[in-house]
């Protein structure tokens, strides 16, 4: 075993005892996994939701995509940092109110209440599942090509003790979730990238120095159509590549636990704009750094390889382990919250709806356990057999998620026409496109990116579906009206809005509206009370 | 008619909330004009649990809205008072307190279910539950097409009407 590996279960117990320190302490109870800390402050919550939320895609696909794409690489960025932005402005606020007004938790619930059907949440929650387990099968790939690089396993071993260590992890009680071990592993993190950032710039010559190196290798590395020029005029493409991103993230069925605080406390909604921020800073950096392997180190033999590569030349040999193993732990926390959404959406939407009726809360928490072990071995045998690349499964399992979700959430709030079997059919035109032009490679043929290929047929799809199904029901018309209202809020009161609280909203302006006159002697009472 | 309840105790007073609306939008005047009580059931769970390093052995708290029945985690073990509200400002709960057990235990499995890391949980027993009612500020806008608001009096946490 060389020092690298011990390195890395000494990092684990070391993140272990920080989070077994904080767990004891009375202050760390169970609300401190269920609800985060909200005693720690917005920016270190931030910086530990982002140390969780770097994935494999960050360290190993982006770069590996722009080591041998060049500039057109960065459309995949572009679309993760602005349409981030735009999706939380523009069709977040009205989803969320809206999904506030139904009592909804997850978007595939939302979906099943707006549009009244059983047929869509089932499925949505399959076609969850199974592309969640894909955008993890890209992050266990991703977890033993970097227990590779610090063991000197083979890639087979090195991909076992990986995915052995993060299911058990999710499974049997991982501590590195605690919020003070995610906040030591993204200070590691942001140190380390900046560290590889501020090192590696100088040698390619900045940014012009680098643009001034890559036209002399290869000027098409510069252009907006790739390498080679291989989708030139290809607009298709370029729009599928910009949008993927933008859009993929919101198919994925991420599941919210209301919370009602019984203090005060804003320490969430500032740790997410903080964490969003911080997004911002890091989308780029992975693209330049793989751009910049092009000239430091052209021979890489393993494209995917180039951070951790990057790692061992910069920094002397512990560091370096250190910061690899900081990167397999923030992977092992990407992966652990997919499962574990994973493992629940198969339990509660299909589990105890269709095979189980009568299942007990207790079968379904180990049905959901049992669907992670199993997950386990299928990516095991997957990666070791027909590993695709952590970049082209990410954009695979995004991009079918995207076609799957994105017309059916936009019509849900824009699209007061938009019913069960339109939806339904803009659900399955949409993902099976996008699975059929990967299969039989029709990008090739037809110039046009597969996501956007789905979301044309999705489009269309469910304008032809929506002529033969019933249209929705008053309470969903009625929440559909509240939910874009708002007009009249300036917008430094409609930014300190609460969402959570649409439904006693509501429900506090019908009391109003019905109890008038009580509520007037009500008024009487209370200002004698005051004075 | 009043009648004795157990609430929180409202943090957020009315001038607070007023001038802080004031400040957001200074063209216009607020008015903290009333307090209704919202009922919620409120349960404490004991979870028992076995895990590798640490066994599980905490309470976990729920409130169920008892107008719409949707579940909310809640952070901490509150006070209560006893108050006397009148009948004007006290919403009556819909959902009977047996719905809203079964509710707010298929809430805490589901949210063990997605956060905590542990293969099975070993018992699951609800320790307290009874009902209780949240403050809430209605504020008008004093300018005829301007928004009105509800304030969450512990928190501060407000939503338009």
């Amino acid at each position: 075993m060389n020092l690298d590996i011990i390195v890395f279960f000494i990092y684990l117990l070391a993140m272990l005892g920080i989070g077994l320190y904080f767990t004891r302490r009375a202050s760390a109870s169970a609300d401190h996994y269920l609800l985060g800390n909200r005693k720690i402050g917005a920016p270190v919550t931030a910086i530990s939701m982002q140390s969780s939320s770097m994935s494999g895609f960050m360290f190993m696909g982006g770069p590996a995509q722009a080591f041998q794409e060049g500039w057109h690489a960065l459309w995949y960025a572009i679309g993760d940092a602005g349409g981030s932005i735009v999706n939380l402005s523009v069709l977040g606020k009205r989803m969320r109110r809206m999904s506030q007004l139904l009592g909804a938790l997850s978007p595939v619930e939302y979906l099943e209440k707006r549009f009244e059907s059983t047929a869509v949440r089932v499925y949505g929650a399959v076609v969850g599942i199974i592309f969640l387990f894909a955008y993890a099968f890209a992050q266990f790939i991703a977890a033993g090509k970097a227990l590779e690089a610090m063991s000197g396993f083979s890639y087979e071993m090195a991909l076992v003790i990986g995915i052995g260590v993060i299911v058990a992890y999710t499974v049997l009680g991982g501590f590195l979730a605690v919020a003070f071990s995610g906040f030591v592993q993204g200070i590691i993190m942001l140190i380390g990238v900046s560290i590889i950032g501020v090192m590696v710039w100088p040698q390619v010559g900045g940014l012009s120095g680098l643009n001034a190196q890559l036209a002399e290798i290869d000027p098409t590395y510069l252009s907006i159509w790739g390498k080679d020029l291989v989708y030139y005029g290809q607009w298709g493409v370029i729009l599928g590549a910009v949008l993927i991103y933008a859009i993929g993230y919101m198919g994925l069925p991420h599941v919210s636990v209301k919370h009602m605080s019984m203090e005060g406390g804003e320490t969430t909604k500032n740790a997410v704009l903080w964490s969003a921020g911080f997004n911002q800073l890091f989308t780029f950096t992975p693209y330049i750094l793989g751009m910049s392997a092009i000239i430091i180190m052209p021979s890489v033999s393993d494209p995917e390889m180039v951070i951790p590569e990057m790692i061992y030349m910069v920094f002397p040999g512990i560091i370096a382990a250190i910061l690899l193993s900081a990167i397999m732990a923030a992977i092992m926390s990407t992966c652990d919250a997919l499962l574990m959404q994973a493992g629940t959406t198969l339990s509660r939407d299909v589990y105890s709806r269709f095979i189980n009726k009568k299942a007990s809360h207790k079968q379904q928490l180990l049905v959901s356990r049992l669907c992670i072990l199993v997950g386990g071995i299928v990516g095991i045998i997957v990666a070791v057999y027909e590993p695709p690349t952590v970049f082209a499964l990410v954009i695979f399992a995004f991009g079918v998620l995207g076609n799957t979700f994105m017309v059916p959430y936009i019509a849900s709030v824009y699209s007061k026409k938009a019913n069960k079997i339109g939806v339904l059919c803009g659900m399955v035109g949409g993902s099976v496109t996008n699975i059929v032009w990967e299969l039989f490679a029709f990008q090739n043929a037809t110039e046009i990116h597969p996501f956007l290929a789905g979301v044309l047929v999705s489009l269309i799809a469910m304008l032809i579906g929506n002529k033969f199904g019933t249209p929705p029901s008053d309470p969903i018309l009625n929440a559909f009206d509240l939910a874009k209202e708002n007009k009249r809020v300036p917008k430094k009161l409609e930014k300190g809005i609460f969402d959570d609280l649409a439904p006693e909203a509501r429900n506090i302006s019908c009391f109003l509206e019905t109890n008038k006159d009580i509520q007037e002697s009500a008024i009487v009472n209370w200002s004698i009370k005051e004075t | 008619m009043k009648e004795q309840v157990l609430t929180q105790s409202i943090k957020f007073e009315k001038k607070e909330i007023e001038r802080s609306f004031m400040k957001l939008q200074p063209n216009a005047t607020f008015s903290a004009d009333r307090i209704i009580y919202y009922p919620y059931y409120y349960f404490i769970y004991n979870v028992k649990a076995k895990r590798l390093f640490l066994p599980m052995d905490e309470k976990v708290g729920c409130a169920v809205d008892a107008i719409n029945g949707n579940g909310s985690l809640v952070d901490s073990n509150p006070k209560w008072e006893a108050s006397e509200i009148l009948e004007g400002q006290r919403m009556r709960e819909y959902q009977a307190l047996e719905d809203c057990l079964t509710i707010s235990k298929s809430f805490i499995y589901r949210s063990l279910s997605l956060k905590m890391r542990m293969l099975s949980v070993s018992h699951v027993k609800v320790e307290k539950q009874h009902l209780f009612y949240r403050p809430y500020w209605v504020v008008y806008n004093s300018k005829k097409s301007g928004q009105d608001f509800i304030v969450d009096s512990v928190t501060g946490q407000y939503h338009p009407l």
